[in-house]
């Protein structure tokens, strides 16, 4: 028998019943549960942690830390080796852009261009230095920069280039270290490039093929301007994997030194930390250190955001 | 027919860039095939200018594996790869699943903070994660090993995500109405057919933490405790620069996930390629 | 194309009358659901009051739509017309923003869709891609045992039911295959296979001959209609192809733009379309529309190179119309054989269309509606021509079907054409509407 009420539709009434409607709100939270958890604890909370320590003091060997206010972060400014691991820091930032972007994005294009088992070939072996251990690249680097006989001299010295000590010497000393760092940046970028690459239609190139354009008319017209928002996003995120192996490869290579040549902001909340235990002063570093990331992140989106929208 | 000279710049072009990709990855990897061969040279001809090793030994294998507990080390890495590998895909897993499927109202929100985990440099973390693991007695164990390094588990959900949204919804809705609960829809449907990007994704994850070097050494310092990279580097200071037995233990800290990487290499990079990351 | 060409040379009045059809032949007439529900049962589907929404756009509204139970209904429109999104409110895929959802008279709205005893067909049959053929087919009757042993089936039950759709829909040989290694027109019977094993009480299929080539989709779609026989459920098919709208359903709904624009048995909407969109989304070619105005008396319309005298009282409009005739309606006749209009001796090339003014067509003197043009594209279909014309003025061309063999005009040539009065339909021009009168049934909006 009809029943008048159940067919006639009540409009704009929610009429699912309550034990419904809770089931479906709570079978997203349900499955998310386990990583909010992991996230609040592991991320989100040390964060907060973190920011609290850098108004306190606390030596990591004492019992229990004290109120300080602000006396760490005047300890950073006024001391001369934070300041002077920032300058380091942006000149380490600065000369890794080129090996974050340009150098990878040409890799990736000739990549592209022939695809095939050659270039299958190639794309594992370029990807080879993300995977490989940092410790065993840095032990390898410094055997071949070896000031009486490593490799890298020998071959110096084919050129007429007398013997250097790479990474004893505070002029050169940041920038083997960037050079070893770089190879694993672009490895990385290499891939993240041809990812993006493989959006691009290919039948557009066959287009402009076939109306004239050469090679490089078609690279500097189509693949560039493709590419322009991978190049600020892989620029912006090579500023946050980088440091890691950096660090790696300070910490193995040269300590800081030699006199302080190639320190950096990251190592130098390490040495505050777990070399003078000094956990306030390490957390106000990495307050700094967070932020200023953060600043030019959120910069680098604005921007990348605007000129995607002048395109559109 | 093409004119001469067009003929010859195609031929320049190729020659060219089998030289530019050729370089670079000489470059890139030539230091590791000559740390390679190093490591089976004596003593004596380490410093050769001959990359390759005449005579060959074993010896600095076997100093390295007899003056350092090299197998210890290699079986502590391996636990803590697997166990975060697997706590990773564990979390990950359900939590892409249902950011895909039934995606709560605020889900633009969590995305966002769960992008934000990635970008946050880990040494701004590890003053209070390292304060927690000594609190609760960690040091020198496996949880305090892997535990800390969920913070690193967003990426296995961005990964899984836009792989979970190449499967088509139509069989996930199929399976629905088949009377599949999300549970069943999840493990009897999802998983299976996710097998391959599954692979890819946990490969990834366990050479990230197999290399991972600053925790480690804060998290295990005891050498019966420690994992593989920090042990190399507490033997480099330990016995200066005695390249040989060195070389030796880099190599065999490295050449297990090479092997890894190699067997599986165009599923790793096939996982990249079809991220969303492009 | 021949079943309709037949359809259509019946005269309208052998159609039984029409009697008020579950669904309302207008949608956006107010929701009457203080009234007795006209002609709803509480078998088979019904829609009330659904509404559903993707951002601000409903993508669907349907204010009441039943689907009679047992019947074969067809669901037609343009694609984006809510149809799918329909299917799936129906499945339980969506869930509606508002309004309810009844099946055999129980609100299933808020129910799972496993438990709604509702199959679906999927357009690409999303078979599991990792199961072999025969774990795809009992994959849901595995997941019934799992989840009540007790009620749910035996496992020899499983089997039994297995075997008997298998051997049904022919895929007895094929149980131990994997999808990949199955042709299209298999995968498509697994997907039915899955679908009906369950012995749902309604049998959902989203287009599922769209992705089969054109030589197995004839026989897909035989087989469809033999198998909602031999089954005898409700069964609910989605397509944007109005051939196999017209030619599978014994129930016909046509929607656009998230409405149901019209519903009924396929004959009636197709002979008595609400609207000129469900004029012209029907058959193929579709209706051709003219602008007329009415003239002298009202009882005759006249427009470019088209003038019609209609039967019964005089139009009460005064402003203009829309004339609609289905090309296969329309009889050739010589050109000059009524002597209206400057007579174009055997017509040719050198015919000035413009010479052909809007008062050269002479009114017929008894009822019916009588064109004039020039043959501009001559296309043979196989078993019959269809010439489009144009005509002087501003109107778009129009088609004629000509049928097996008859003489068929050359490109230039002048065409002269006759409809019959019953076989002319009038429109609203604004929103199009269904005029009633003089197409040989009173219509309600006549009324």
């Amino acid at each position: 028998m009809a029943n008048p009420s159940l067919i006639a539709g009540e409009r704009g009434v929610d009429h699912a019943p309550p034990v419904v409607r809770l089931r479906d709100r709570a079978r997203p939270w349900l499955y998310l549960a386990p990583l909010i958890v992991a996230l609040v604890v592991w991320v989100y909370g040390p964060l907060v942690f973190t920011g609290v320590l850098s108004f306190m003091s606390w030596n990591l060997t004492a019992p229990h830390p004290s109120w300080l206010g602000t006396a760490n972060y005047s300890r950073l400014v006024h001391e001369p080796q934070f300041p002077h691991a920032a300058r380091n820091t942006l000149v380490y930032a600065v000369v890794m852009l080129p090996f974050a972007t340009v150098v990878p994005m040409a890799l990736a294009i000739a990549l592209w261009k022939r695809p095939g088992r050659v270039s299958t070939v190639y794309r594992t072996l370029l990807f080879l230095p993300v995977v490989l251990a940092p410790i065993a690249t840095a032990i390898t680097w410094q055997f071949l920069l070896d000031p009486l006989s490593g490799l890298v001299n020998v071959v110096a010295g084919w050129f007429g280039v007398g013997a250097h000590n790479w990474l004893g010497d505070p002029s050169s000393a940041l920038y083997s270290v960037l050079l070893i760092t770089s190879v694993k940046v672009v490895a990385l970028n290499v891939l993240l490039f041809g990812a993006a690459l493989a959006n691009l239609e290919r039948g557009l190139l066959e287009a402009a093929a076939l109306d004239g354009a050469t090679e490089w008319e078609i690279t500097r017209h189509i693949v560039l301007p493709h590419l322009r928002r991978t190049v600020v996003l892989l620029g912006m995120l090579s500023l946050v994997v980088v440091w890691p192996w950096i660090f790696a490869n300070v910490a193995v290579l040269t300590q800081g030194g030699p006199a302080g040549s190639t320190d950096n902001v990251y190592y130098r909340l390490f040495t505050y930390a777990f070399t003078f235990f000094d956990a306030g002063t390490a957390s106000a570093a990495a307050v700094v250190i967070t932020g200023a990331l953060a600043l030019v992140l959120g910069l680098g989106l604005l921007v990348a955001g605007r000129r995607r929208r002048a395109i559109a | 027919m093409p004119s001469p000279s067009a003929t010859t710049r195609r031929i320049v072009g190729t020659v060219g860039r089998h030289a530019f990709l050729l370089g670079a990855t000489a470059i890139m990897i030539l230091p590791v095939l000559w740390a390679l061969a190093a490591s089976f040279k004596t003593p004596g001809g380490i410093f050769d200018s001959n990359p390759l090793p005449s005579p060959a030994t074993l010896d600095n294998y076997r100093v390295a594996t007899r003056d350092f507990p090299v197998w210890r080390l290699l079986i502590n890495t391996t636990v803590m790869a697997a166990g975060v590998t697997l706590l990773q895909l564990l979390i990950a897993v359900p939590a892409a699943y249902a950011l895909v499927r039934f995606p709560p109202r605020a889900h633009r929100v969590l995305v966002a903070l769960i992008v934000i985990t990635l970008l946050v440099p880990p040494q701004s973390l590890i003053i209070p994660l390292f304060l927690t693991i000594s609190h609760l007695g960690w040091r020198n164990t496996f949880p305090g090993l892997i535990l800390p390094q969920l913070y690193g588990t967003g990426l296995a959900v961005i990964l899984l995500r836009d792989h979970i949204r190449a499967v088509p919804s139509t069989v996930l809705g199929a399976a629905v109405l088949d009377g599949a609960r999300p549970g069943e829809v999840l493990r009897l449907v999802l998983l299976p057919l996710l097998r391959p990007a599954l692979g890819a994704v946990a490969i990834l994850l366990f050479i990230t933490a197999w290399n991972e070097y600053l925790w480690p050494s804060l998290a295990a310092p005891d050498i019966d405790h420690a994992t593989i990279q920090p042990g190399l580097a507490a033997f480099l200071t330990q016995e200066g620069p005695e390249y040989g037995p060195l070389l030796a233990g880099s190599m065999l800290a490295t050449l297990p996930i090479v092997a890894v990487y190699l067997l599986a290499s165009r599923r790793v990079t096939d996982a990249f390629m079809h991220s969303g990351l492009r | 194309m021949t079943h309709i060409a037949d359809m259509t040379t019946s005269g309208p009045t052998e159609l039984p009358t029409p009697t008020p059809t579950p669904g309302r032949p207008r949608p956006d007439v107010p929701d009457a659901s203080d009234a007795a529900p006209d002609g709803i049962t509480t078998d088979g589907i019904t829609l009330a009051g659904i509404v559903k929404r993707y951002g601000a756009h409903p993508a669907l509204d349907v204010p009441r739509l039943g689907v009679p139970a047992g019947s074969l209904t067809v669901v037609v429109g343009p694609s984006g017309c809510g149809k799918s999104t329909g299917l799936r409110v129906v499945a339980g895929l969506e869930t509606p923003d508002e309004g309810r959802v009844l099946i055999d008279g129980t609100d299933v709205t808020h129910l799972p869709p496993g438990e709604r005893g509702v199959a679906l067909v999927f357009q690409d049959f999303a078979l599991y891609p990792h199961m072999t053929v025969e774990r795809n087919i009992d994959f849901g009757l595995r997941l019934a045992a799992r989840h009540d042993r007790r009620s749910g089936p035996s496992r020899a039950e499983i089997s039994s039911r297995v075997a008997e759709v298998c051997a049904m829909l022919g895929l007895s040989e094929l149980r131990r295959r994997l999808p990949s290694q199955l042709s299209g027109g298999e995968r498509q019977r697994v997907g039915l296979a899955r679908a009906i094993v369950r012995r749902p009480a309604v049998l959902l299929l989203d287009e599922p001959l769209s992705s089969l080539d054109a030589q197995l989709r004839q026989r897909a779609r035989a087989e469809l209609v033999r198998l909602h026989r031999e089954l005898g459920n409700t069964v609910v098919l989605v397509t944007h192809d109005q051939l196999e709208a017209l030619s599978m359903g014994t129930n016909l709904v046509v929607m656009n733009r998230g409405r149901v624009v019209q519903a009924g048995p396929p004959e009636q909407v197709y002979r008595y379309p609400a609207d000129t969109f469900v004029a012209t989304f029907l058959g193929s070619p579709p209706m051709n529309l003219h602008t007329v105005a009415p003239a002298g008396d009202g009882r005759v319309l006249a427009g470019p190179g088209v003038a019609a005298r209609l039967p019964g009282p005089p139009r009460p409009e005064s402003g203009p119309l829309l004339l609609g005739w289905r090309p296969a309606d329309g009889l050739l006749e010589p050109v000059d054989a009524a002597g209206d209009g400057p007579a174009h001796g055997g017509g040719g090339p050198d015919v000035d269309s413009t010479a052909v003014d809007s008062t050269a067509v002479a009114v017929p003197a008894g009822p019916g509606v009588v064109l004039r043009g020039v043959a501009d594209v001559v296309e043979f279909t196989g078993d019959g021509t269809v010439v489009t014309c144009v005509s002087p003025g501003e109107d778009p061309p129009w088609a004629v079907s000509i049928r097996g063999r008859d003489r068929v005009p050359a490109v230039g040539d002048a065409v002269r054409v006759r409809v019959q009065a019953e076989h002319v339909h009038l429109f609203d021009p604004d929103g199009g509407l269904r005029l009633g009168a003089t197409t040989g049934r009173p219509d309600a909006a006549a009324k």
